[in-house]
């Protein structure tokens, strides 16, 4: 089923459809949230919950044809981060304890390999803000989801043709602003 | 390097960028049960439409027969009334950009000085994305902007007054925000609502004589707001006295009638539109999506008017009549 007939769907009043839109996006809602908030995983469920809550909310509103979906999400996504540091008087989420926020892993590397992996995942995310929202969604659905092309044309109601056309800019533009952001050794 | 190598080495990376921990399956529960919860509830605040909408989907040819004859019917009479004119709009005489305040005859009233307009800082730093230009939109210029040139006095009447919308609970923020005095797009700046057509309406306490608005959807990013369209009016339902003053949603997709200006690029400096000194209380601006996505935002929206006792008043025009000299 496209974004656009889930859409329809839920708009009906089908809840099964406001069931696989949620698993179809939640990955891509949390780990922007997360990754926005660095890992503080309360404000995480907080944002994520207000997300798809005011998602279900306003899709009356939603024009399906207007955008993609997981874009419209995550643009949710961004506005709740926004509100959730306004209520909390600009207070550093980002500067939750690890083992508190579940970040905290008993297989991370300590020492020199830590610091190059919370490098480069700054590197990456700092790259990946700057990517418009389709491009960004793409990369990740298509190298962390391992989704193939078609299921991604399928999300976005978009040709296989089109969507590898997207990859092919994205991928150019993460490797070279990745080049510049990366740390040297 | 081959191809699949690089793709390996991409995915690598992204996968060590996004190395979440993820939801817990109890709050992925808990969340999918409330959504399924907040659907039953927006299916219940509608229970008008549905008799409706089945009986137009019972009886489909019947309704499409009566809305051509009823669709016509009010064309004509549309038409009829305003001499061949379709659209619902009230201009305003006078009114150009950067042209001199008047009163609503047109002329010039007291001393004239330059319109004062505190700007924010300029937020954009690259240059615009998803940007189609269209014949539509007007051609992004950085020169500086004509002064406009209004009655001394002339000062920002909608600072705190009380702000509603189409959209009353808006996606983040809320509508105070919009006459605050806080013109930065920073994040708790603006508010934004719903997917589609929303408006926002100021009330400015009295009808007083406006001078000009100056609108600021969002400006932290290059992009085209669509449908903008700002009325004034003397009643907050907008029945009596509606009077467009700016309208620029070219195929009237809002249905409030053709625009003739112009679409243009957010940036720091807002849009600076000359109201000519048109009476209202009521101020009403709407907004159909934007380049960049689905929603409508809103960072400042500023009036300048003259307030009760500092501008001119509006008397009624008294005629001295001759004698009638035609027997009764």
């Amino acid at each position: 089923m496209t974004d656009a007939e889930l859409i329809q769907a839920i708009r009906a009043g089908d809840e099964t459809a406001v069931e696989a839109l949620y698993h179809r996006y939640l990955p891509s809602v949390w780990r922007y949230a997360c990754s926005q908030l660095a890992g503080n995983v309360h404000a995480a469920e907080d944002v994520t919950s207000e997300t798809f809550l005011a998602a279900v909310r306003q899709v009356g509103a939603l024009r399906p044809e207007g955008g993609s979906v997981a874009a419209w999400l995550v643009g949710i996504a961004r506005h709740k981060i926004g509100d959730l540091r306004r209520r909390r008087g600009r207070e550093k989420l980002s500067d939750a304890d690890p083992a508190e926020s579940g970040l905290a892993c008993p297989d991370a590397p300590d020492g020199p390999a830590a610091m190059e992996t919370a490098e480069t995942r700054a590197s990456v995310r700092e790259v990946m803000d700057a990517l418009a929202d389709d491009e960004r969604l793409t990369l990740e659905w298509k190298y962390v989801d391992g989704l193939s092309v078609r299921e991604i044309a399928l999300r976005l109601g978009r040709t296989e043709k089109a969507v590898e056309a997207v990859l092919y800019r994205a991928r150019n533009a993460f490797r070279t602003a990745f080049e510049h952001v990366r740390p040297t050794a | 390097m081959h191809a699949n190598d690089k793709d390996e080495d991409l995915a690598r990376v992204l996968k060590t960028g996004y190395d979440v921990p993820p939801p817990s399956e109890r709050f992925t529960k808990d969340l999918l049960e409330r959504l399924r919860g907040e659907l039953r509830q927006s299916e219940r605040r509608r229970p008008a439409r549905r008799p409706v909408l089945k009986a137009v989907a019972d009886h489909w040819r019947w309704a499409a027969a009566a809305a051509v004859i009823l669709g016509v019917g009010i064309g004509l009479a549309v038409v009829a009334n305003r001499g061949g004119d379709t659209s619902p709009r009230t201009d305003v005489p006078g009114i150009s950009p950067a042209v001199p305040a008047s009163t609503p005859d047109g002329t010039p009233q007291g001393r004239l000085v330059p319109l004062e307009i505190k700007l924010p800082r300029n937020q954009i730093e690259c240059t615009p994305r998803n940007i189609k230009m269209s014949p539509y939109i007007e051609k992004p210029s950085h020169a500086p902007r004509p002064p406009l040139m209004v009655p001394e006095g002339t000062v920002n009447v909608s600072r705190g007054k009380p702000v509603t919308a189409s959209d009353s609970e808006p996606i983040i923020g809320e509508l105070k925000l919009v006459t605050d005095g806080d013109k930065e797009s920073t994040d708790g700046g603006y508010v934004e609502l719903g997917p589609g057509k929303q408006w926002i309406q100021i009330d400015l306490s009295q009808s007083m004589a406006l001078y000009a608005i100056v609108l600021w959807h969002y400006h932290a990013e290059a992009r085209v707001y669509h449908d903008v369209i700002l009325q004034v009016a003397d009643d907050p339902d907008f029945i009596e006295n509606v009077r467009t003053v700016y309208n620029n949603d070219y195929d009237n997709s809002c249905g409030l009638g053709l625009g003739k200006d112009m679409e243009y690029i957010e940036d720091y400096r807002g849009r600076l539109i000359p109201l000519g000194g048109t009476h209202a209380r009521y101020v009403r601006l709407y907004s159909r999506a934007n380049t960049s996505n689905d929603q409508n935002h809103y960072v400042e929206v500023e009036v300048f008017g003259t307030p009760e006792g500092t501008g001119e008043k509006r008397v009624p025009l008294k005629v001295d009549l001759p004698k009638s000299v035609l027997p009764r």
